[in-house]
């Protein structure tokens, strides 16, 4: 993989391409329109830190057309158990900025995020609303940027009615298990987590409070305000830890 | 217009089929990603699916490059 790598930067400084995509008309014009700069950096060796984003919806039974922009489960997992496996692989960067969705398919990143047995860093940048939120604090630090949000809300139904006691005792166990993951793996207290689901007036018509940045950490949420450098710092110190922590156990 | 029912949105109007087959993962030199088909031939790049930073610093794959299909491993497809 790596060989294939400097492989490939070495085609690029002859000015060759042996395996001819495509012939670009110009290929500085073509790499300005892809990703609005000519230059971008080149590394030597792999990452020993990998980072998964979590963008957009989170997809767990229904399939959105492509239109949406969507992280899907199937995807994630997989990466997570390669992660677990690969002992080059020494932590794990969450990036969230997603507006929620499947409350399954979230749950099940969220257990994965937190068994995993490497250090995990998570930042919120922007939003992590409503199932982002277990995401958010199932890593072993969160951070969260300054002018980020995150929606804490009920748990809403988008699929049939069966029958209105029956769905309300569903609905009422599956937020269940969303709140006692939240307050697991966070400092926040299950009295103020559920205060800030159920307030009125915070959002427009609709009961959950709008948490910002500063807020989040207040409440316990969150660990800290920061953003990529904070939250590099950490993982590189968590993984310090870890590493520690491992030599005393053989010793 | 607006539409009163506890439907929902997707059973009242369903997605077109086609819509997803223009996407599509594949992996190309070991490395997940979602193209979306250009021609009979190539794939343009939409979004690297890989955890490993490195991949988003590879020139031949970033977003918006087009790929031959005869390069694919096998054009296998993830979905």
């Amino acid at each position: 993989m790596n060989n294939d790598f400097l492989r490939n930067n070495s085609d690029n400084q002859e000015g060759q391409n042996p395996s001819k995509e495509e012939k670009p008309t110009s290929p500085l014009i073509e790499k300005i329109q892809q990703l609005g700069q000519t230059n971008v950096p080149q590394f030597s060796s792999d990452s020993k830190i990998h980072c998964l984003t979590i963008v957009g919806q989170i997809e767990g039974h229904l399939a959105l057309p492509p239109q949406n922009k969507t992280t899907k489960y199937e995807h994630l997992i997989p990466q997570l158990v390669a992660i677990e496996q690969n002992s080059n692989i020494e932590g794990v960067l969450i990036i969230l900025n997603t507006v929620g969705g499947d409350v399954e398919a979230g749950l099940a990143i969220s257990e994965m995020l937190a068994t995993l047995s490497k250090p995990t860093v998570s930042i919120v940048l922007g939003g992590g609303h409503s199932i982002g939120v277990p995401i958010a604090v199932s890593c072993n630090y969160s951070f969260i940027t300054e002018t980020a949000t995150m929606t804490i809300h009920p748990i809403r139904l988008t699929g049939l009615v069966i029958g209105v006691p029956q769905t309300f005792e569903y609905l009422d166990k599956m937020q269940e298990r969303v709140v006692n993951f939240v307050t697991k793996h966070s400092n926040i207290p299950e009295e103020t987590f559920k205060d800030l689901m159920f307030a009125k007036g915070n959002l427009t018509r609709d009961i959950g409070t709008n948490v910002i940045g500063e807020d989040a950490v207040k409440y316990g949420l969150i660990d800290e305000i920061g953003g990529i450098g904070q939250a590099m710092k950490k993982l590189n110190e968590l993984i310090d830890l870890h590493k520690e922590k491992n030599e005393g156990l053989i010793q | 217009m607006i539409l009163y029912t506890t439907m929902p949105y997707e059973l009242v109007f369903p997605y077109e089929a086609e819509q997803f087959h223009k996407q599509q993962v594949v992996s190309y030199k070991g490395i997940p990603m979602l193209v979306e088909m250009s021609g009979a031939q190539y794939a343009q790049v939409v979004r690297i699916l890989s955890s490993d930073p490195q991949h988003f610093m590879d020139e031949q794959i970033c977003p918006g490059t087009k790929i031959s299909f005869a390069n694919l491993d096998g054009w296998q497809s993830l979905n």
